[in-house]
This record gives C-alpha cells, sequence and structure tokens, in this order.
C-alpha cells in the first residue's frame, strides 16, 4: 500500500514536472507578449525585461522558473504589474475550491440517490424520468445550463441572485446547481447500471436463497456493491469540473481561479495562464490519487499493486 | 428407504414467456423425496434442471409461468401457493441451496463471517455476535482450517474450493430440512471436487437433511446420490436406485449418458457421444422428445409420448422400448456389460 | 389408450442430424441482431433520423446559406435591423416581433418601431448588427459539426492505431504507452485545448487539433483493452500461425470485431468535442470573427441575455439537441451491441 502511494507521488512529480517544463517552453513559442506595444520606448522594454528576468539566458529562466514553481513561486503577473502569481491564485483558489467542492458533493449525493431508485424501479416510468433527466444532464454543457439559469431564475423569475460570491448562501445555489448537473447524471447512470448488474449477479441470488427480502438485499448487498465504485469516477468527474468552473466563474461574476485564467487568456498573461495550469493539473492529480486510495480502503476488492 | 417423503413434486410445469413465444421448460414433472435421502437429477443443459431447483427455491424469473396443478407439497401445504414472505421463511431455513460457482456466488464486499452469519440472524432471530459465534462453528464444520482467523476475511482473499466449503456452511447455517446443491463441484478442480462431495456426504448423515443433487456429471452421482432421476427436454425420462440406473438401465438416453461417461474399465474408442442437440422447447416435438436422437426410436416415438413403464417397485422409465409390443432390441456393449454385472448383482447367471 | 398398431413398433432411428439442430428463433448475424435490438428503441432510432437530417442540411446549406451571406450587414442600417426578435409572420406569442423589454408592461413591436419595411421578417430575429440569426446559426452548426466530426475522426485514427499497436505489441512496449495516456490524463483536458489553442491561434483547423488533442485518450485506452482480450481469441491465433502479416491481422480481425465498441465511443466523443468549441469560444480561443460557430454565437450574444434571450437561446438549444442526439444514439447502440441486453 505505502509502496503503492510512494510510486504513484514519483509518477505525479514525474507528470508536473513535464507539465510546467511543456507549459514554460509552450509559452516561450506563443505569439505576442503584452510586451509588443509599439509605444514602449527601447528603455521601458528593457526594463520591463529585467523586471521579469526576460533578459537572462532562457534555460537560465527556465531553472529560476522550476525552482520557484516548487517553492509556489510561479513569478509576477503581466496584467496586474507587482502582483505575484501565487498570490492571485491564493486569493481566488478558495473561492473556486468552495464552488467546486459544493458542486461534487451535491451531484454525487442526487447521483447516489437517483441512480438506487432508478434501478429499484428498473423500466418504468420513474426510471424512465430519471433517465431523461439524466441523459440531458450528460447532454447540456454546464456552461449552457448557468446561462438557462441565470435566465429563468435571475430575470425571468428573480428569485436567486446571480451574480457574485461571498456575500450570502443563495448566490451559490445557482452556479452550483449548474455544475453539479454533469456529476449528478454520470453518477446516476453508473449507479443505475452497477445496480442492476448487482441484482442479477450471483451473490444476490446466494441471498435470496437464504430467504432475505428485496429490502435487505438491496440495503446490505446491492448498495455496497454498487456504490463503492463510483469513487473510481470523481477523478474524471473533477476533471470536467475544472472545465466546467471556469465558465460557470464568468458567467455568475464569481472571483475564482477559472474566472482569472478566462482573463488572463486575451491579455497573454503567461505567468498567471503557466502558474494556474499548473495548480489545475497538481489538483486533479492529487484528486486521483486521493479518490484511489479511498477506494483500496474501502473497497476490499481492490488491491494495490 | 421408502417412508413417507419430505417434498412430493406433482404435475409440474414451468413455462417462460419470452419475445420469441413460450419456452416449455418444465413438462410435466413429478418425484418424491425421502427423509434423509440424496436424489439425483441428471441431464445435459437446457433439460430443465436447474429450473427445476429455481423452482423449488421460489426463485424462477418473473417472466416463468406455472399452471395451477403443478404442486410442491412440502410439510403439508403446496410452496406453489406461498407468497413472497412466506417463500422468505422458508428459503434459506427450511430448503437451502448451494450454488454452482464459488467465485461470484459470495459478496465480494461482505466478510465472509458475515455472510454465514446472514441466514441465521434472519430465520433464527439471534443477535449479530451469537450468529458469528455460530458461523465460526460452521466454518470450522466445513473444513475451514483456523477459522478464527479467516472470519472477517473477504472473499477475495480465499481459493475456489474455500469459497465453496463457505458457500455450504451458509446452506447449512439454519439447519434446512432440504438442501438443494445446483452442480456444486462442476467449476472446482477435481480433487477439490471429491473434498467437497465427501463434506457434504459427512455433514448429510450429520444432520440428516434430503439433497436434491443437481448434476450433468453422471460420475459424480455414483458416490453421492440414493436415487437418480434422469431428465431430459423438460421432463423425467427415467426414475430409479442409483444402482438399477447405473447397471439396469432401460431408457436410450440413460444409456447415452452412461456411455458418454468414462469409467475404469472403458476400453480404449468406447467413449461415445450422443449425437445431436436436445430439442429447443419453444416448440417440444410431438410424442417422445428424445426419439430424434434416439438410434433405437420406433415408429411410435414421434406419434405419441411412451407413459412410465414400470421395472421394479423403485423403478421406472418413459420408452416404448419396454412396450410389450416392442422388439427386443440389443442396447451398446458398454450397456450389455453393465446389465449383466447387474445380473451378477441379483445372483442370477446372465444368458 | 394404446390407439397404436402393431407397425409403430419398428424400429425407425435417429432423424439426421439436419433436423435435430433446428432451432426455432431466426439466426440472425451480429450486425443483424443489433439493428433488431436497435429498431426496438425508439429514442435513438429517432435520434439517428434527426442526425441524418442535421448532417444533410449542414451540407445543403452550403449552397443556399452560404458563409458570406450569413456574416454580411448593412452597415448604414443597422439601426434599422439590429436585435429584432424572432418573427414566424403568425400571431404565436414570442414569436411574432414582439418583444416585452424588462420592467414594461406591453410589448412593443420592435419591426414597426425600428422602421423595418413592410413584409420583411426575420424568423428568427437578428443579431446586435443586424445579421439574421437563422442564417448564423446555420452557418454557426455547420462549422461547429465540422469541428466535432473532424476532431472525432482524428480521434478515431490515433486512438485506434495507438491502442491496436499498444495492445498487440504488448510487454515494454505497452508499459510505456499505458504511462503516457496515464501521464496525459491526469492533465486537465482544459489545459491542454487552451495551451494548443493559444499556440496555434483561432482558425479552424487549429480549433480541431486542439480538440482532437485529448479526445483520443479514451478511445485509445478501450481499444488497447480490447485488443489484448480479442488477440488471445482462436481466429487471430490461426491467422498468426498462418503467417498474415500484423498490420493485416489488425484490419481484418481485430477492428471488425470492435467496431461496435468503437463506434459507440465515436457517438460519445461528438457531443463532447461540440461542447469543447463552445468552450474555446468563450475563452475567446474560439473561431474567428465574423465566422460563427454554435459556441461564438452563444458567448457574443451572452452579455445582452437579459434584454434579447433569443439571441443565445436559439443556439444553445440547437447544441443542446444535437449533443442529446449523439447520446442517445450512442446509448441505443451500446444497449444493441450488448447481448447481455437481449434479456429484455
Amino acid at each position: 500500500m505505502w509502496k503503492y502511494i510512494l510510486k504513484r507521488l514519483v509518477l505525479m512529480v514525474f507528470t508536473l514536472f513535464l507539465v510546467i517544463t511543456a507549459t514554460f517552453f509552450l509559452m516561450q513559442i506563443m505569439p505576442g507578449t503584452p510586451f509588443n506595444n509599439p509605444k514602449l520606448t527601447p528603455q521601458a522594454l528593457a526594463q520591463l525585461k529585467t523586471t521579469y528576468g526576460l533578459d537572462l539566458p532562457l534555460w537560465q529562466q527556465y531553472l529560476s522558473y522550476l525552482v520557484g514553481a516548487v517553492h509556489g513561486d510561479f513569478g509576477t503577473s503581466f496584467q496586474y504589474q507587482n502582483q505575484s502569481v501565487s498570490m492571485l491564485i491564493g486569493q481566488r483558489l478558495p473561492v473556486s475550491a468552495h464552488l467546486g467542492a459544493q458542486a461534487l458533493v451535491v451531484g454525487i449525493i442526487a447521483g447516489l440517490i437517483m441512480g438506487a431508485v432508478s434501478a429499484r424501479n428498473k423500466n418504468n416510468k420513474i426510471d424512465g424520468t430519471l433517465g431523461i433527466l439524466s441523459t440531458l444532464g450528460i447532454s447540456v454543457p454546464s456552461f449552457i445550463l448557468g446561462i438557462v439559469f441565470v435566465y429563468l431564475f435571475g430575470f425571468k423569475w428573480p428569485i436567486f441572485p446571480v451574480s457574485g460570491w461571498g456575500d450570502s448562501f443563495s448566490q451559490t445555489i445557482l452556479p452550483t446547481l449548474a455544475l453539479a448537473a454533469s456529476p449528478a447524471a454520470i453518477t446516476t447512470r453508473f449507479v443505475r447500471s452497477e445496480m442492476i448488474e448487482s441484482l442479477s449477479s450471483d451473490y444476490v441470488q446466494l441471498a435470496k436463497a437464504k430467504g432475505l427480502s428485496d429490502k435487505e438485499i438491496v440495503n446490505k448487498h446491492a448498495y455496497r456493491n454498487s456504490m463503492i465504485p463510483v469513487l473510481t469516477l470523481v477523478g474524471p468527474m473533477a476533471a470536467g469540473l475544472l472545465t466546467g468552473s471556469t465558465l460557470i466563474e464568468q458567467i455568475f461574476s464569481i472571483p475564482g481561479i477559472g474566472q482569472q485564467f478566462v482573463t488572463s487568456i486575451p491579455s497573454k498573461d503567461f505567468p498567471v495562464i503557466m502558474g494556474t495550469t499548473i495548480v489545475y493539473a497538481a489538483m486533479l492529480m492529487v484528486m486521483i490519487l486521493i479518490t484511489d486510495i479511498l477506494t483500496a480502503i474501502i473497497d476490499p476488492r481492490v488491491r494495490l499493486q | 428407504m421408502m417412508s413417507n417423503p419430505i417434498l412430493k413434486v406433482e404435475n409440474l410445469h414451468v413455462n417462460f414467456n419470452t419475445y420469441a413465444g413460450t419456452v416449455q421448460a418444465i413438462r410435466d414433472v413429478s418425484f418424491d423425496l425421502n427423509k434423509g435421502e440424496t436424489l439425483a437429477i441428471v441431464g445435459e443443459s437446457g433439460s430443465g434442471k436447474s429450473v427445476t431447483t429455481k423452482t423449488l427455491m421460489g426463485l424462477n424469473a418473473k417472466n416463468a409461468v406455472i399452471p395451477e396443478n403443478s404442486r410442491l407439497i412440502f410439510k403439508d401445504r403446496n410452496l406453489l401457493d406461498l407468497k413472497e414472505e412466506e417463500w422468505q421463511s422458508v428459503r434459506g431455513n427450511e430448503i437451502a441451496m448451494i450454488f454452482q460457482d464459488p467465485m461470484t456466488s459470495l459478496d465480494p464486499t461482505m466478510k465472509i463471517g458475515m455472510q454465514i452469519a446472514e441466514p441465521l440472524i434472519k430465520h433464527r432471530h439471534i443477535k449479530k455476535e451469537a450468529a458469528l459465534t455460530r458461523a465460526l462453528e460452521l466454518m470450522k464444520g466445513v473444513g475451514i482450517p483456523n477459522a478464527e482467523e479467516h472470519i472477517n476475511d473477504y472473499p477475495h482473499q480465499w481459493s475456489g474450493g474455500m469459497r465453496q466449503r463457505a458457500v455450504v456452511a451458509i446452506a447449512l447455517a439454519a439447519d434446512p430440512e432440504i438442501l438443494i446443491a445446483d452442480e456444486p463441484t462442476t467449476a472446482l478442480d477435481v480433487t477439490i471436487q471429491a473434498q467437497i462431495l465427501t463434506l457434504m456426504k459427512k455433514l448429510q448423515q450429520e444432520t440428516e437433511s434430503s439433497i436434491i443433487f443437481i448434476t450433468h456429471d453422471l460420475g459424480v452421482v455414483a458416490g453421492m446420490a440414493d436415487r437418480v432421476a434422469v431428465m431430459y427436454a423438460g421432463k423425467i425420462v427415467e426414475y430409479g436406485t442409483v444402482d438399477e440406473i447405473f447397471f439396469n438401465p432401460q431408457h436410450p438416453y440413460t444409456w447415452g449418458l452412461l456411455n458418454s461417461m468414462p469409467t475404469t474399465d472403458t476400453q480404449v474408442g468406447t467413449l461415445e457421444a450422443i449425437p445431436g442437440t436436445p430439442p429447443d422447447l419453444l416448440e417440444p416435438p410431438k410424442g417422445d422428445a428424445f426419439a430424434a436422437r434416439n438410434v433405437y426410436a420406433l415408429g411410435i416415438d414421434s406419434k405419441q409420448e411412451p407413459p412410465f413403464f414400470k421395472v421394479s417397485e423403485t423403478h421406472f422409465a418413459a420408452t416404448w422400448l419396454l412396450d410389450e409390443r416392442a422388439p427386443k432390441v440389443i442396447p451398446p456393449v458398454q450397456i450389455q456389460k453393465r446389465w449383466a454385472h447387474w445380473l451378477e448383482m441379483q445372483g442370477q447367471e446372465a444368458y | 389408450m394404446m390407439t397404436a398398431n402393431t407397425e409403430d413398433f419398428v424400429i425407425v432411428g435417429a432423424k439426421n442430424s439436419d433436423a435435430n439442430e433446428h432451432i426455432s428463433k431466426p439466426a440472425l448475424s451480429f450486425w443483424q441482431d443489433a439493428w433488431r435490438r436497435l429498431k426496438l428503441n425508439k429514442l435513438a432510432v429517432i435520434s439517428m433520423w434527426f442526425l441524418i437530417l442535421i448532417l444533410a442540411f449542414a451540407v445543403i446549406s452550403n449552397i443556399f446559406v452560404p458563409q458570406k451571406d450569413a456574416n454580411a450587414f448593412n452597415s448604414d442600417k443597422v439601426g434599422v435591423y439590429k436585435n429584432l426578435p424572432p418573427n414566424s409572420g403568425l400571431p404565436i406569442p414570442g414569436w411574432d416581433g414582439k418583444i416585452k423589454a424588462p420592467g414594461d408592461n406591453a410589448s412593443t413591436d420592435v419591426y414597426e418601431s425600428q422602421g423595418v419595411p413592410d413584409g420583411e421578417k426575420f424568423i428568427l430575429g437578428t443579431d446586435n448588427i443586424g445579421r439574421s440569426v437563422a442564417k448564423r446559426v446555420t452557418v454557426g452548426l455547420r462549422i461547429s459539426l465540422l469541428v466535432a466530426i473532424v476532431a472525432t475522426l482524428i480521434d478515431l485514427l490515433i486512438g485506434v492505431a495507438y491502442g491496436v499497436f499498444a495492445g498487440w505489441k504488448g510487454g515494454w512496449i505497452d508499459n510505456t504507452m499505458q504511462r503516457i495516456i496515464e501521464i496525459l490524463s491526469s492533465i486537465p483536458n482544459l489545459i491542454i485545448v487552451t495551451m494548443l489553442g493559444l499556440l496555434l491561434g483561432n482558425g479552424i483547423l487549429s480549433i480541431i487539433l486542439a480538440i482532437a488533442m485529448t479526445g483520443w485518450l479514451g478511445m485509445a485506452r478501450q481499444v488497447r483493452n480490447m485488443t489484448l482480450s480479442l488477440k488471445e481469441r482462436d481466429y487471430v491465433l490461426a491467422a498468426q500461425s498462418l503467417g498474415e502479416s500484423s498490420f493485416k491481422i489488425a484490419i481484418k480481425h481485430l477492428i471488425p470485431n470492435m467496431a461496435g465498441t468503437i463506434i459507440v465511443q465515436v457517438m460519445m466523443t461528438v457531443p463532447t468535442a461540440i461542447m469543447f468549441e463552445a468552450v474555446l469560444s468563450a475563452i475567446n480561443l474560439g473561431v474567428k470573427p465574423p465566422t460563427a460557430s454554435l459556441g461564438s454565437l452563444i458567448s457574443d450574444a451572452q452579455a445582452m441575455l437579459q434584454f434579447y434571450p433569443y439571441q443565445v437561446l436559439i443556439p444553445s438549444a440547437i447544441l443542446v439537441v444535437v449533443s442529446l442526439a449523439f447520446v442517445l444514439l450512442g446509448d441505443g447502440l451500446r444497449d444493441a451491441f450488448d447481448p447481455r441486453a437481449s434479456e429484455d
């Protein structure tokens, strides 16, 4: 187990190193920097380059970036001068993490319930309705759902606030629901099929032969067997949330890193783009590792090699 | 042996409605099961033996239809009249089942001790701790070494043979009167098979339960069963004591089964398969269902179904060959040898 | 009871084995059987016809709605034609050229108030510089489908080639290739798409490449797993022992036998690609204006959501319906290819 975790950590560090290296050199060949402004005098340009360390040889820039990244220092933003990238990210990360975690928890819990209900009502109206809902959930991108929510509950029937963050819980409701729809749909479909498979398995037949009632079989055998594997979905769903949250933060004016990432692209604020990229990749990898370890602890079938 | 039967199956029919039509899986099956005896039901896959067991457990699929004149009499009641809740107090309690595949029959996420204790908690209404104590005894009883250390194991930590012992322990947990074993050794290695069979025999003697042993393999029947019923295409075609079936078989299908089974004195090249495949029970053939594969088929076989002809008080076979009008046929060499042996057993001279 | 004659008691023997092997269920090939099951799924069949129609429309619309037409606007008359609501010409509320501005009680006929010549109407309204939304959406759908389908085809090529190669070679090659997939899939797709989008610029081709670079991972993983199990099958071993080349075996035996899985995976990749195109547009890495895609139409009009919701909701609805059709058809195909589903 420990050996496995160590192996995974090594792979993770290696992947992060690749990500940092790739982003650094990609940024070098990216067309255009904010310093392309023709109004800048050569002196001012040289001054700027010194400030950002761009006058050093490339390998020196790379090394110092690498060393900085290890210490959580991703340089200074081009856009907001004198603001360090880590500080910008540090301010905004908690907002994004809060939104993401809330959406993931709401989505998974809703999915577990709907999937189980769907499987137990296999092929009847309840199952059909939930089936349509979950198919819609995976077909409608979260940002479109966000836009529709804003239109319906912000403008048409103004029930919830549609912008901002941190003032009230009600602000979080619409963006959370928009983001939670897809994880909820994925979980519902997954749990449904796992549970149907479980209910037709030999061990459920054996449980029936023991004289257990349907309810006991579902509670003691089917639930556990079909819900544990949901953990393996958390990684991919978290990745989906990253994508969704950038646009959702934009739509609902939420000051998270997603919104900052989006605004840094047209202004070619490379230090911010690079820093966010690395933080995103690290977050996703930690998330996947944690769920893999959790799966191994909770699911006796999985043994880490 | 012929004491009052614990279970009487009368005129059992089971049909399944499928998209292609109605499959007549069981077509008029009747048999008795006596206390303490082992009855083997033998047949190819698709002969209806598994449907018979499922019916005895009330575990048929939802599309199964059982006509009203079918009866399963157990303890003065017709099991087919039971409601689901009443079935639950029978299953695992009075009638229990040993499943075929130990690799998939145990819940992978539940500790084995708990899986054995479950029927006790359900039927004996005892606390979890007491049930686990009893589960430990059961584990020792089925020969699991160092049971104390393994009661909290999960199934994947065990080998197939050990898991099948656990499946046996689950079936025995609530002291059932009838134990149904559905091909309990098919999925196991030969050496493990023998161990499990010996274990079942020993436990049966200790608990005096009756066993219905379902198999396609006549080989395992010899050492296990008191009586044998041979099933073909949803019907019993011959039944009798184990000696009668092995040494005085009368139905050509039983001949075929015996011929396809290797024995110690089988000569090289004499092992024979039955040609063809069982009929499709969507449209069961008229007359004797085996006729199409039967080299001894009579003209009447395709017109009229044979009734059971009495061979002895305990031995009956449904084949027109036993009709007095039928010509005398010479069975395959292997069967002639068995008949000769039978006559020796009866203390008579072979002719 | 005994009505039989003595001549019935003559040995006739077994029938020939052909009669024996008779099976009452009609025999169907894998594809026929899948087709039979797919037809039972009404939603999947409707989706299939819908997608065929949409694709035909996207192709044929090149003739009557060329891109230039959809991009053109009359700069002198922006004030007349801008932001006209959808007008079907029929008195259907919300589709009659009238709009109720937030705060107003009565709805106004915008066509009249902006002085649009009589008889001229836009069935899906106009955008903020007076271009027909119907034409913009037609072109947008075309571009979005083009991007998504080409990206998916690239995914298909890379994914199948990668998966078959890794699975067939096995050993350290497979191991290394698996590690590469593992590393790539631990990087969020958004990042890969953004980086490539930044690097390659705003052309349609670069968007296609950016999307294709993320989508092949899933396909490669599935194909590799199937190759691993298929290569142990007797017919593959037989072909090998007959000296067929690995390439021929892959084309003749491996790929046809995993076609079902591949088709389902393709159906599921297309909506993801459509979605990523829209994401790229939303983060300013989409198609270059004035070219339209569903994503660019949505993100351009988003700021005006409160006042001209139709400009956002129409392309959004089309994007959703097309994605939904792909998902429904994919679901239907998955069930149709899965023999276990046949018991239902």
